[in-house]
């Protein structure tokens, strides 16, 4: 796969000399001194819109609300809770006790208490005000109340992942919690940063605060080469992102694909990620054949994972270990290999054999007068390489007789169909999660519209298993968490098969990065 | 009978003043049912595809009770006729609606994105108009009446060939090679007039090159006339003869196609913008569309739809200026 | 069909279409078969690889050899744009005609709707029948063109609607041809050329816009692939390996290529009439010479009475396409003296008409003129600089063309264009101009001056505007007015008005006019001298007075063909031919003929009156 120019470049061959330069002057960094004062711009893939960072829980918005907000405490890239508004923190069960030091100040110089975290909380615990992080990062049916400068958070189930679903939630500060019409252009907030200027869909600007003091681990803003001003620009394509980057008009991009490529070729400060590429979801439900074991089983059995994978990662991942792999994770075990039913054609003839599917004359199996045919859905966002991993798919399920129709669609209709109708046997879906407790409401539980378990999964060893790992704390439950996850793949009720390299690139800066540039991280270099 | 020639001839007077007011007066009660129509095909067809935005704006791990929640205080549980009526009452109004995706008002959105976008495309339009014309009018002189074969061959091939390139393949070998290799321009983003030239060029070059090839064919048949011949008889100015005789001709087909080029300019900045990183108006009706926010949708449609018929009644009205015998004048 | 693709490949330009198109459709034929497999074999070690011996293209995600998926795509791209085009063309068609045949009301609202299409964004109409049909090709195809098809229905509009006030359109009605009939004989034929151009313009549009639908996921879905998709997979990777995108970005082209030649070649030959195909020949730079060694020679010998136009062996020739060459003209002496008219006449394709133009310095390629002597006002107007022949042709010349309908440019006032004379060679300003023109107009007896200065030539009728060309030749003061067949397109009693002005300003002026026809009577009304042409040559020059007595046989079947008062109505109406035949048959001398044709001149309206 050695990169190869030619034909339109072949102005190249003349401006070598000039690229050679250009390759040089943004070259790597690590070597150069801090630049004091400087502005770091960083490229975002989508404009976020409403910059409440309470309401949506997009990731666009993520990267925006860590500069202008804090949250209760952050996690570092290895899992490790550290202290940010919160100094202290004990979880006992169906308590949370956080201390909330004084001194913490928003950006127009007012306090912020346990009393306004507190608000926070129960602001988003309230279903009718439509918060996307109830659920995925704060529990339901917490309430929560303050006194002094305690928090208790009292839960109705416990939570074996509170911390790590508080660090990704943004604390607002007291004005704006109930008139939040200002934060839908503006912020306010606790964060080392303030917005100074939004042009949306092209750019956001922030300014440093110089008196903040309150970062991860007592991180502050007095250090060398912090930037004192953070531009965020807002590029939806990967090769015009890449080409900022090399150019040396941004800092700090994340890249995929041969856009990547360029950036490890160009030699740059680089930190690499896991995130989940390719998951295959079952339909459960009665009367889809996918419902029968032996189908789910052959079905896995036909296609050969490891090829799958690399295919649809572009040379760039591998094999899937689990479901919550994003960081920041707190449990990184392996519970795939072995579980998931190997690649054997053989094999899933024989299972479709013995469960009484027929091949028929055009060697489509039948069984009891009903077809093998099945409807199989994937998002058009992941491009070519999703396409050309179906059709390996599509051509290995024709191989043992099951004909299966492919449908590439947007992520509204891939939805509808999995959340609303139901008119799917097999859908290629990430779910990215960062705690294997984010996923059990799509894994177990009431189906849609009461609950998430759209493919309809009743696994009782997975059930049980959570039951008992939920009692367990934080990362002390991972073993039994793996074993609940293990139950799910060894009866290939879903099969996740694809884990990709993630690349975050710096340019003139460095910073550290789980998912979203940690502010107080940042560093310019010259 | 002299009274009669006279009031005959003030009313004619009267009449011809008119005539544009009354052009003016169809042409904006006209507008008004096209954008109705617009509007409401526009709608119909969004709400009837399938696809559930507020899960996909959500996410698919927000809990089913806030996607219900969402979805009720948008008014999307409601009869479809509802929800149309409700729309075009936001209309009369001015308001356009909330965008499901950023729930920032849609209003809002569009006034922002939409000068970048008008902006680019009537620079490309201007710069394949001034491209194109004496391109076309200087080739047709050369190649009438079977001269310079080669030159004729030459310049159908190029201007088919130009024209044929997708525009943001065209965008991205100019960034390749000005910007990346080099940096001479800027790669993306708005800012500044150097970064503004690839972006018009991308999308002026094709259609210049098109505009180009029907102009020297219309001329072409323009320049065997009589009326050409005429003009030659008196002696005139070639170039004279040119622009006065031969040009306003030659522009039927031309002025027609130059409008459809330029609305779908307007609509067609999308894949250039994304290359670009041009904060405009084009990603995001791809955008909304595809993730069926539907008040953007219905927000942008008008717009574009403005944007069009505008341009189509220019059109209409330059070709009754030009032309004065053509009944669309009279249309 | 057969005559259009033997005119196309004549041409550089139609030979070269032919054979791209050729070759793209022998591709799209013949590369599924020869490398459909190939182009399926995965190789999932070697995904996204560069340029090598093997892959001369590279690979794609699956490994495949993407030079060989290129050429197979072919078929499928081309079918698919051709469709989507088909579909286009005809709903196109079909709107943009029907305001023509459903009347005023109802095409008035096709028109209204047609412009509201136009403003759909093709992108919804995409999706929805991705919606209806599925996201496949066939969903593609109609979305597409139906997308297209509001575009091409309005320049149909356009097109018809310039055309349908053109007076012979409402001939055709008011000769109760049906809207059919108008619509097929006389409106489409006159509209086709653009039409055709812009139909090849919207296949080679096709092809891109089902890249962009890839790019939205719609159109072609795996595992088909056309070049659209083709070319989406390969954008992404561009800087890696440029060529992934670029070969199916140059097929698109290359087809692109091939379709718009066709059309514009096809085209360009179904306007070409049954004559050969004129080429020009090289001038003869030698004779140029000669000319300006005889003009410095005679300019020696002008005097102050020199005629007003000389001319001796005037020849005009074409080349034909097949070698051969058209002698237009053949060696023709010409004198106009001052104040004098003088006519030529003779039969159709005689080279009158070639002989005033040659004159007039107005042939051009293809035609070459050349003439031992050629001199206007006593000067060789070709041996002048281009500036000073302009001003002295502009000046002192006056051409009046036949046909009056379509010798003016129909956007433009009438007072304009003949203000424009006047500001060009008299240094007038405008408003001076239009007052010389209004002035002009009333001369030649039009009424309202002022009032039709606005107008435009369609507002005038025949015989005005004939009486306009006139009157625009009198802006500055000619010497000499050339006259071809002013008079042909007009009835009697407007034809004996004009011949009255041509007259009257001789008698006032002292211009003089060369008058073409081929109505001999006409000729001998008005002019002092005659000279007869046939077949390219002079054969008889004689004053008017003289004509009743001419010699040759073929003034006198001129004259014996034209029917007058007292013509006996039983006899058959004389033509050239039957003269001749009656001649040999009676094998009488000339003076027996004479007398045979005396019969008939005696009471002869042929002298002058």
């Amino acid at each position: 796969m050695t990169p190869n120019r030619s034909a339109v470049t072949a102005v190249v061959a003349v401006t070598a000399l000039a690229s050679v330069l250009v390759g040089c002057s943004s070259g790597g960094g690590g070597d150069g001194a801090p630049v004091e004062g400087g502005t770091f711009t960083q490229i975002l893939g989508s404009d976020p819109g409403n910059l409440d960072p309470q309401v949506s829980a997009g990731s666009a918005l993520f990267d925006l609300s860590k500069l202008a907000y804090d949250s209760l405490v952050s996690v570092s890239a290895d899992g490790e809770v550290r202290s940010q508004l919160a100094s202290e923190w004990s979880v006992e069960g169906t308590t949370a006790t956080l201390t909330i030091p004084d001194g913490i100040t928003c950006g127009d110089g007012s306090a912020f208490t346990a009393q306004t975290a507190a608000d926070n909380l129960n602001w988003i615990s309230d279903p009718a005000n439509q918060s996307g992080f109830l659920g995925a990062f704060l529990p339901v049916g917490v309430t929560s109340t303050a006194e002094g400068d305690t928090l208790t958070m009292t839960l109705s189930t416990p939570a074996p992942f509170l911390l790590l679903g508080l660090s990704g939630l943004p604390m607002v500060c007291g004005g704006s919690l109930t008139d939040r019409d200002g934060l839908a252009a503006g912020t306010d907030g606790t964060g080392p940063y303030v917005l100074t200027e939004a042009v949306p869909s092209d750019h956001y600007t922030y300014e440093l605060r110089e008196d903040y003091a309150w970062g991860p681990d007592g991180a502050t803003v007095d250090e060398p080469g912090i930037p004192a001003r953070v531009v965020v620009r807002v590029v939806s394509d990967g090769t015009t992102a890449a080409n900022l980057l090399l150019s040396g008009e941004v800092n700090a991009a994340q890249l995929t694909g041969p856009d990547a490529d360029r950036a490890i070729g160009a030699d740059l400060f680089t930190i690499e990620n896991t995130a989940i590429a390719g998951e295959q979801w079952y339909n459960h439900t009665e009367g889809h054949p996918t419902s029968d074991p032996a189908v789910r089983r052959a079905l896995t059995q036909a296609v050969d994972l490891d090829e799958l994978a690399n295919v649809l990662t572009a040379g760039k991942g591998g094999p899937a270990t689990a479901l919550a792999v994003v960081s920041p994770t707190v449990c990184t075990y392996d519970a795939i290999s072995g579980a998931i039913p190997e690649f054997d054609v053989d094999a899933a003839n024989a299972t479709l054999d013995d469960a009484g599917w027929v091949r028929g004359a055009d060697g489509v199996r039948e069984k009891d007068g009903t077809r093998l045919s099945l409807t199989f859905l994937y998002e058009n966002s992941l491009g070519a390489a999703a396409a050309a991993a179906a059709e390996l798919a599509l051509a290995s399920w024709q191989e043992i007789g099951v004909e299966v129709e492919g449908k590439q669609q947007d992520e509204t209709a891939l939805l509808d169909a999995t959340f609303s109708t139901g008119a799917w046997d097999i859908a290629w879906l990430t779910l990215s999660v960062n705690s294997p407790d984010q996923a059990v409401g799509f894994l177990s539980g009431a189906v849609p519209p009461d609950g998430s378990n759209f493919s309809a999964i009743a696994n009782d060893d997975y059930t049980a298993a959570v039951a008992e790992a939920t009692l367990t704390d934080g990362s002390e439950g991972c073993g039994v968490w793996q074993k609940a996850e293990t139950a799910l793949f060894e009866a290939a009720d879903i099969v996740p098969f694809a884990n990709a390299t993630v690349f975050m690139f710096g340019n003139g800066a460095e910073f550290d990065w789980s998912g979203v540039i940690e502010p107080t991280s940042m560093r310019l270099v010259g | 009978m002299t009274t009669l020639t006279t009031r005959l001839a003030e009313d004619d007077r009267q009449l011809g003043d008119h005539r544009w007011l009354r052009f003016a007066i169809r042409r904006a009660g006209r507008l008004l049912v096209s954008l109705w129509v617009l509007i409401t095909a526009s709608f119909l067809m969004i709400h009837l595809v399938p696809g559930d935005p507020i899960r996909a704006a959500l996410g698919p791990t927000a809990p089913a009770a806030v996607v219900e929640a969402r979805r009720e205080s948008l008014g999307l549980n409601d009869p479809i006729w509802q929800q149309y009526l409700h729309y075009l009452g936001g209309l009369f109004r001015g308001d356009l609606g909330v965008s499901i995706g950023s729930q920032l008002p849609v209003a809002d959105t569009i006034a922002q994105r939409l000068p970048a976008t008008l902006l680019l495309a009537v620079l490309a339009f201007a710069v394949a108009i001034l491209i194109a014309i004496p391109l076309g009018m200087a080739v047709a002189v050369a190649t009438q009446r079977g001269r310079a074969r080669g030159l004729e061959v030459g310049f159908s091939s190029s201007t088919v060939v130009v024209g044929s390139i997708p525009d943001f393949l065209l965008a991205v070998a100019l960034v390749a090679v000005f910007s990346v290799e080099l940096g001479w321009l800027p790669v993306a983003g708005r800012e500044g007039p150097l970064s503004y030239i690839l972006p018009v060029l991308a999308l002026a070059l094709g259609p210049a090159a098109i505009l180009a090839r029907i102009l020297r064919i219309e001329a072409l048949s323009v320049l065997d006339a009589d009326f050409v011949r005429t003009a030659h008889a008196k002696r005139l100015r070639s170039a004279r003869i040119t622009l006065r005789h031969v040009l306003p001709n030659a522009v039927t087909a031309t002025l027609t196609l130059g409008g459809l080029l330029l609305s779908g300019l307007v609509a067609g900045t999308v894949l250039v913008e994304t290359v670009f990183a041009w904060p405009g108006l084009g990603s995001t009706i791809v955008g909304s569309i595809q993730t069926k926010d539907y008040p953007l949708v219905q927000g942008t449609v008008l717009v574009y739809g403005v944007g069009v018929l505008l341009v189509n009644t220019l059109v209409d009205a330059a070709l009754a200026a030009l032309d004065p015998q053509s009944t669309a004048a009279a249309a | 069909m057969r005559r259009t693709i033997t005119a196309m490949v004549r041409t550089p330009l139609g030979a070269t279409a032919l054979a791209l198109l050729a070759l793209v459709l022998l591709t799209a034929a013949f590369a599924p078969l020869l490398w459909g497999d190939q182009a399926d074999a995965t190789d999932t070690g070697d995904l996204l690889a560069g340029p090598s011996a093997e892959h001369l293209v590279g690979t794609d995600n699956l490994g495949r050899d993407l030079l060989l998926r290129t050429l197979v795509a072919t078929r499928l791209s081309i079918v698919l744009a051709l469709c989507a085009t088909a579909v286009a063309v005809g709903a196109g068609l079909l709107l943009g005609v029907a305001p023509l045949l459903l009347g005023r009301v109802l095409g008035r609202a096709v028109t209204w709707f047609t412009g509201i299409a136009v403003a759909f964004p093709g992108l919804l109409l995409a999706l929805f029948f991705a919606a209806i049909f599925g996201s496949t090709a066939t969903a593609a195809v109609f979305a597409l063109g139906l997308a297209g098809a509001p575009s091409f229905a309005r320049l149909c509009q356009n097109l018809i609607a310039g055309i349908e006030a053109r007076d012979f359109v409402s001939a055709a009605r008011v000769g109760g041809i049906g809207r059919f009939r108008v619509l097929f004989r006389h409106v489409l034929p006159n509209i086709g050329e653009p039409l055709i151009v812009n139909a090849t313009v919207g296949a080679g549009g096709a092809l891109l816009a089902f890249a962009g639908l890839s790019f939205l996921g719609l159109g072609v879905q795996p595992p088909e692939y056309d070049w659209g998709r083709l070319m989406m997979d390969g954008l992404r990777g561009i800087y890696a390996n440029p060529l992934a995108a670029l070969a199916p970005g140059i097929a698109v082209v290359v087809a692109g290529l091939a379709f718009n030649l066709t059309g514009e070649s096809a085209a360009r030959s179904l306007g070409i009439s049954d004559d050969v195909i004129l080429t020009a020949i090289p001038r003869r730079r030698r004779a140029r010479a000669e000319h300006a060694a005889l003009q410095a020679a005679d300019d020696a010998a002008s005097a102050e009475n020199a005629p007003v136009l000389e001319v001796e062996d005037l020849r005009v020739d074409f080349a034909g396409a097949n070698g051969t060459t058209v002698h237009a003209v053949r060696g023709v002496d010409l004198t106009v003296g001052t104040g004098e008219i003088v006519g030529i006449v003779g039969e159709s394709g005689s080279g009158k008409s070639m002989t005033a133009l040659a004159v007039a310095q107005l042939v051009t390629s293809p035609g070459t003129v050349t003439a031992r002597t050629l001199r206007f006002l006593g000067t060789d107007p070709r041996a002048l600089p281009a500036a000073r022949r302009r001003r002295l042709l502009g000046t002192s010349m006056a051409v009046v063309f036949q046909d009056p309908m379509s010798s003016f440019n129909p956007t433009m006032r009438m007072g304009d264009q003949l203000a424009e004379v006047a500001v060009e060679h008299a240094g007038l300003r405008r408003r001076e101009a239009r007052d010389r023109a209004a002035d002009r107009l009333a001369s030649v007896r039009i009424t309202s001056p002022r009032r039709r200065l606005r107008q435009y030539p369609y507002e005038f009728s025949g015989g005005m505007r004939q009486r306009a060309m006139i009157g625009m030749g009198l802006m500055v003061s000619p010497r000499l007015i050339i006259a071809d067949e002013p008079t042909t397109a007009l009835d009697v009693t407007v034809q004996s008005q004009v011949l009255d002005l041509l007259r009257a300003i001789r008698d006032d002026e002292g211009t003089s006019i060369l008058f073409i026809s081929h109505d001999i009577s006409v000729v001998a009304e008005l002019c002092d001298r005659v000279l007869v042409m046939r077949a390219g040559e002079l054969v008889e020059e004689l004053d008017v007075k003289d004509l009743s007595s001419a010699t040759h046989p073929y003034t006198r079947a001129l004259l014996a063909a034209v029917p007058h008062m007292s013509t006996d109505l039983e006899r058959p109406l004389a033509t050239l031919a039957t003269l001749e035949v009656d001649e040999q048959r009676s094998g009488r001398d000339t003076g027996a003929s004479a007398a045979v044709l005396g019969r008939d001149l005696d009471q002869s309206e042929v002298s002058s009156r």
